[in-house]
């Protein structure tokens, strides 16, 4: 009887040894796993990265920020190297140990970023981020073309002015935040009695018998192209793709203002291969690299050795380039900490009456 | 020794702690199973539900009723039924989906019971096939075939039904033909295993003693078909509480479900999962309650 333990006992133990060795080895051939937004890199990268640098690149996708926080904290940082995330959440995955201080010493073409991506609020010190794409937050809408200065949330939020059915965004701090702004707030606004306002101004859309739902910014794109939707909001890149397929619409920065947005590259706090995430940062931060990112997401590039490379066609569309009057009138949205319950209790008021 | 009970199992004398203890090896990994994947993590839901949400969505395990007072509607926007509602429409969604399943499917179950028994395979089978295809693709797949240019909203729109207009989605008539389209076959099986096992001399003796088409369905059939009707409605009902994709999708994100509140608070901007753990107990508590009840109930009526 003992004998026969014991020999099961080395046959597990064997087992486990080469279990663990197997393990070990299929780490070997190197791999960068990157979890990012679906459909948010060239795909013509992957082979292009690995030829540059040796290492695999493995793409995790996820479709929502809270999605992607949500898995860094159940299934833990040491399971991707660089995660691509939005200016908005940065300071709460710092504040969550999901993210380490980059080295910035390791990514020399850190140099190509363009200086108003320095400070920000999103990450003061410059050490958590590395800005991937940027973008802007607008309506995007049929009909006669009008003077891009001129257009008002009212076109949205006065039921005497909807000419047709439209959608608002399904993020709750994003559409709250342009709520704000539209009743002439702060978008970055903490003051309950503000974010009130916004909530019923919000509620009263919802009665507008044109109202069609709340929508992702593809949703609310695809609604405009299959002309389901009159208007909806969505991002620069949605917005120049959907006018690449329909010429007669339009997309502006209401006059009110709207926010821009930055997803940047960011380092898994327990990221197995570090080395290989400065590499991937260091590969889309390149010239070339980064202007052909930009052209095939249709986002802008923060990067600025990338735009005199681009093309004058690509550089000069406002859609995509924001005019400075634009930039002005557009804010990044601020990490809102604990005020963060407030918008959530708002948003379960707006999704409820 | 002498106090041992001597008993027969199997064609083999036995003693009683013996058959306990090969019953409890039997019974074991069944046992075990439920205590790892049932109770323990209820247990733990519960101790959750009590805790606090940290900031930035970290739990502070300090005990506090606040997840209840904020269930019940008080927030820092002052009182409001919005919680109460959104468990209300929920349960509204449910029971209707629920009954719409039970009409549609039980001439279906009859329809396929009375083929032969290959034919009766072969429909069930197309029964189960659509389950197959990912919930989220077959209701996209509504999506476009409710949608503004296809022939139901034009057929809808010439009976009168939506405006020149609308179209049939998105609405809460795409979210039924949606959630029903998505439950039935959960409904259907059950419902056919009873139709399948029912014992026409009942329905022959009701005839015979001058019973009414009506009376003798109810007391020849239904009854008999109770446990499987109480099958069906649970395992329709149950699921279609905590379900939110559908209703997000085909009836354009205006209003949200209990299962969307749940996601908000671990998986959206809420990042409470306290608060979370405590609504997923009240949809626990709820789902169970309202079955007790209808069995109860169903059980009384039809004996």
């Amino acid at each position: 009887m003992k004998k026969i333990l014991l020999a099961a006992l080395s046959l597990l133990a064997a087992f486990a040894f080469t279990a663990c060795n197997e393990q070990k080895q299929e780490q070997a051939p190197k791999t960068v796993t990157v979890m990012i937004y679906s459909e948010y890199i060239d795909p013509a990268m992957l082979d292009d990265f690995e030829k540059k640098t040796g290492y695999k690149l493995q793409l995790e996708l996820y479709e929502a920020q809270e999605e992607m926080i949500g898995k860094l904290q159940a299934a833990g940082t040491s399971q991707y190297d660089v995660v691509i995330a939005s200016d908005v959440v940065i300071q709460q995955m710092v504040h969550l140990g999901l993210i380490a201080p980059i080295d910035t010493a390791k990514v020399p073409n850190r140099v190509n970023i363009a200086p108003q991506f320095m400070g920000q609020a999103y990450d003061p010190t410059n050490t958590y981020t590395i800005p991937y794409l940027w973008g802007t937050t607008g309506i995007l809408f049929h009909g006669a073309k009008v003077n891009p200065d001129s257009v008002s949330y009212s076109m949205l939020f006065d039921a005497t002015k909807t000419k047709g059915n439209f959608s608002l965004l399904e993020e709750s701090r994003s559409m709250l935040s342009m709520a704000l702004q539209a009743l002439g707030f702060d978008a970055n606004s903490v003051k309950q009695e503000e974010i009130n306002k916004a909530v019923e101004l919000i509620l009263k859309a919802k009665k507008d018998k044109n109202f069609l739902g709340f929508d992702g910014s593809v949703g609310g794109k695809d609604k405009v192209l299959s002309k389901m939707d009159w208007a909806a909001i969505v991002f620069n890149g949605e917005a120049q793709a959907a006018i690449d397929e329909d010429s007669t619409l339009q997309f502006v920065i209401p006059m009110e203002g709207s926010f821009m947005w930055v997803d940047a590259m960011t380092l898994s706090s327990k990221a197995p291969n570090v080395e290989g995430a400065y590499a991937f940062m260091n590969y889309i931060l390149d010239a070339k690299i980064g202007a052909q990112l930009a052209k095939y997401i249709n986002y802008a590039t923060p990067n600025k050795a990338s735009l005199e490379v681009i093309d004058d066609e690509f550089k000069n569309n406002r859609v995509i380039n924001p005019n400075e009057q634009e930039i002005k009138r557009m804010v990044f949205l601020a990490d809102p900490g604990d005020a963060a319950k407030l918008f959530d209790e708002a948003w379960t008021i707006v999704k409820t009456r | 020794m002498a106090q041992q009970v001597t008993e027969v199992f199997e064609g083999k004398l036995t003693t009683r702690s013996r058959m306990r203890k090969f019953g409890l090896l039997l019974t074991g990994p069944g046992m075990l199973w439920l205590l790892v994947f049932l109770l323990l993590p209820t247990v733990f839901l519960v101790v959750m539900a009590f805790a606090q949400r940290g900031s930035y969505g970290t739990i502070d395990w300090t005990f506090s009723l606040g997840n209840f007072k904020k269930l019940l509607g008080f927030s820092s926007f002052g009182w409001g039924a919005d919680n109460l509602i959104i468990v209300w429409r929920s349960f509204k969604i449910a029971i209707i989906t629920t009954i719409l399943c039970l009409v549609v499917g039980l001439p279906m179950a009859f329809w396929i019971g009375a083929h032969s028994k290959r034919t009766s395979t072969l429909l069930l089978a197309l029964v189960m096939v659509p389950s197959c295809t990912n919930l989220v693709i077959r209701t996209y797949a509504w999506m476009i075939l409710l949608g503004a240019q296809m022939p139901p909203t034009w057929f809808a729109r010439l009976l009168g039904f939506i405006g020149e207009a609308e179209s049939l989605y998105p609405g809460t008539f795409a979210v039924y033909v949606g959630m029903v389209s998505c439950m039935l076959p959960f409904a259907v099986l059950p419902l056919y295993t009873s139709v399948e096992r029912l014992d026409w001399g009942i329905v022959e003796a009701s005839r015979d003693l001058y019973a009414g088409p009506i009376r003798t369905f109810y007391h020849g059939i239904l009854s008999q078909m109770m446990p499987g009707i109480v099958a069906s409605v649970v395992l329709t009902l149950v699921p279609t509480l905590g379900m939110y994709v559908v209703s997000d999708l085909l009836g354009g994100a205006k209003f949200i479900l209990i299962g969307n509140l749940i996601q908000q608070q671990f998986f959206g901007t809420a990042l409470d999962w306290p608060f979370g753990a405590m609504l997923g107990i009240v949809l626990i508590i709820s789902s169970v309650l309202s079955l007790v009840a209808f069995q109860k109930v169903g059980g009384k009526n039809f004996v």
